[in-house]
């Protein structure tokens, strides 16, 4: 898998760190977003249930289960 | 003063019980006990560097201070006089916590950390902080040394705590894990960690990586020691939630097809068998299961982790961004391409395996899933690349997050104890157990213990100052004991 950020991730990043992104890691974080991109691509394909999705859209994630 | 097994031995080598009935009986005075873990850090430290600050006229203080109320008769429990060591992203009053990096040098809290006050009220005594990866991030590589095989990985990101408790400079100390770094360290060292379910310690005053993943845990040489200082650091509610947990089974389950995806070598393969071999000896029930969700743990754990890091560090990054160590500032850095879609699949994720893991527990009515801590023997430092968002098939430090990462995603408890030694280095046995149920994982792993006799296992400097005190292997035994693992296969 070959990944790249977009054009939007990129200005996401800039708008944090400025323009220094572009001079000094830009490389390292391409190289690293596309190992990334394999576990967000592994992430997609899990087969949630629909109270799985319900779970995961609570603002907070409650310890615990119960039988 | 005399050992445990009434040779005359250091302080420094008690442990944390074994010292807590000395000092109760008067048979050891804190100051005493206090000085002599001073000097083990003294003797220790220049080739180690386990400790990143020792405030020894502080330590001496309270110490003082522990002695006075216990000739008054006010002994205050089990930690009364017991010295600590606190890794470097734990908040301590008027004493540096700098999270290992240059990015937050002179960091003085005003106030110790919650759990760093729970352990002071019940009369622990502050040693000082132990070396850490750069903000519990793992991408630098710290001064500290395996003290089993110096240049070898020393265990992260609490690698100071792990060395300062196997060396005996500390009885036990704090370590923070995010996916895997007080079992980590504790595996590697010969040790005992265990990182309690989500929610029963007050993380107030930890410098964090992701509140979604975080959590505070005892290092210590035994699990009776872990037990005592887990319930010194417990919340109020945490307590009670631990005292309202089920019993649990005497039946473990394991899924060796995700040892295999993990990349277990052959020869942790073999330890870990026969460590549950030996469980199932003292009456523990073994079933076989199938769980390949686990292998979500890992991504999920580095979604998490970017995402929140990038904006808890968010202000150091922006103020003091060469500060950080490179690898250290990427990883921040990328946190900000991970997009809110990208987190919202991790979430979703840790429900399924949440549900998963349930699902298998309850089916098979398990108390634990069994595996080894980590996939390998700790390689050469050199060797170990830094790289998280690998997929965790390499020798690097994803590899030895694919066994752990679950625990800390699902909140659930991970306990690491002793179980072998190959190629001269410890191995550990790891249990994951139910939510709250950490006592069970501790009574397991006791059972363990006791049965196997990995107890006071020591790396070979432990013996350069005088004999072991507490019952454990002496260096003979330990290279007896290695054909042992190896035979099992």
């Amino acid at each position: 898998v070959t990944a790249h950020p977009s054009a939007e991730q990129w200005a996401a990043v800039a708008a944090v760190v400025g323009e220094r992104i572009t001079r000094a890691d830009r490389r390292a974080l391409a190289d690293a977003y596309g190992n990334l991109a394999r576990g967000i691509a592994q992430l997609a394909t899990v087969p949630v249930s629909p109270a799985d999705r319900a779970e995961a859209a609570e603002p907070e994630f409650e310890v615990g289960w119960t039988a | 003063m005399t050992s445990n097994g009434g040779s005359a031995a250091q302080p420094w080598q008690l442990d944390i019980t074994g010292a807590s009935r000395l000092i109760a009986a008067r048979k050891l005075g804190v100051t005493e006990y206090t000085r002599s873990l001073l000097e083990r850090i003294a003797t220790t430290d220049p080739a180690l560097r386990a400790w990143q600050l020792v405030d020894e006229a502080s330590a001496l203080a309270a110490a003082r201070a522990a002695d006075r109320d216990i000739t008054r008769g006010r002994l205050r429990g089990p930690l009364h006089g017991i010295p600590f060591g606190v890794k470097d992203v734990i908040d301590t009053a008027g004493v540096a916590t700098e999270g290992g990096s240059r990015a937050y040098t002179a960091r003085i809290p005003g106030v110790d950390s919650a759990v760093v006050r729970s352990l002071r009220e019940q009369g622990a005594i502050l040693l000082g902080k132990t070396v850490t990866h750069e903000i519990a991030y793992g991408q630098n590589v710290p001064p500290t040394q395996n003290p089993w095989r110096p240049g070898r990985y020393p265990g992260g990101s609490s690698a100071g705590s792990g060395v300062a408790v196997a060396v005996g400079s500390a009885p036990g100390c704090l370590g923070t894990d995010t996916a895997g770094s007080v079992r980590n360290p504790a595996s590697v060292n010969g040790l005992v960690g265990l990182r309690p379910t989500t929610g029963v310690i007050d993380l107030t005053g930890m410098m964090h990586l992701t509140r979604r993943l975080d959590q505070i845990g005892p290092i210590t040489r035994t699990i009776e020691d872990c037990s005592v200082l887990l319930d010194g650091m417990l919340s109020p509610e945490g307590r009670r939630r631990l005292n309202a947990a089920e019993g649990g089974t005497l039946r473990i389950g394991v899924d060796f097809e995700h040892w295999r995806e993990a990349g277990v070598t052959d020869q942790v393969s073999d330890a870990v068998r026969l460590a549950v071999k030996q469980l199932t000896e003292t009456g523990v029930e073994v079933v076989e299961v199938s769980l390949p969700e686990l292998r979500l743990g890992l991504p999920v754990t580095l979604l998490f982790c970017l995402f929140d890091a990038s904006r808890e560090h968010r202000a150091a990054l922006n103020e003091r961004p060469d500060a950080f160590a490179v690898g250290t500032r990427v990883m921040l850095e990328l946190g900000h391409l991970v997009t809110e879609n990208d987190l919202l699949l991790a979430r979703q994720a840790r429900s399924y395996l949440r549900r998963r893991i349930r699902e298998t527990f309850l089916a098979h009515d398990l108390a634990a899933l069994v595996s080894p801590t980590l996939a390998s023997t700790p390689p050469p430092l050199g060797q170990l690349a830094a790289d998280l968002t690998r997929d965790g098939a390499e020798a690097d430090l994803s590899s030895a997050l694919v066994l752990l990462s679950p625990a800390n995603v699902c909140g659930l408890p991970g306990l690491s104890v002793p179980c072998g030694i190959a190629d001269g280095m410890p191995i550990g046995l790891h249990l994951l157990g139910r939510p709250f149920a950490d006592r069970t994982l501790l009574a397991l792993a006791g059972r363990f213990e006791a049965a196997a006799g990995w107890r006071g296992l020591h790396p070979p400097c432990w013996y350069d100052a005088s004999p072991a005190v507490d019952g454990g292997p002496d260096a003979e035994q330990l290279v007896a004991a290695e054909p042992l693992v190896e035979e099992a296969g």
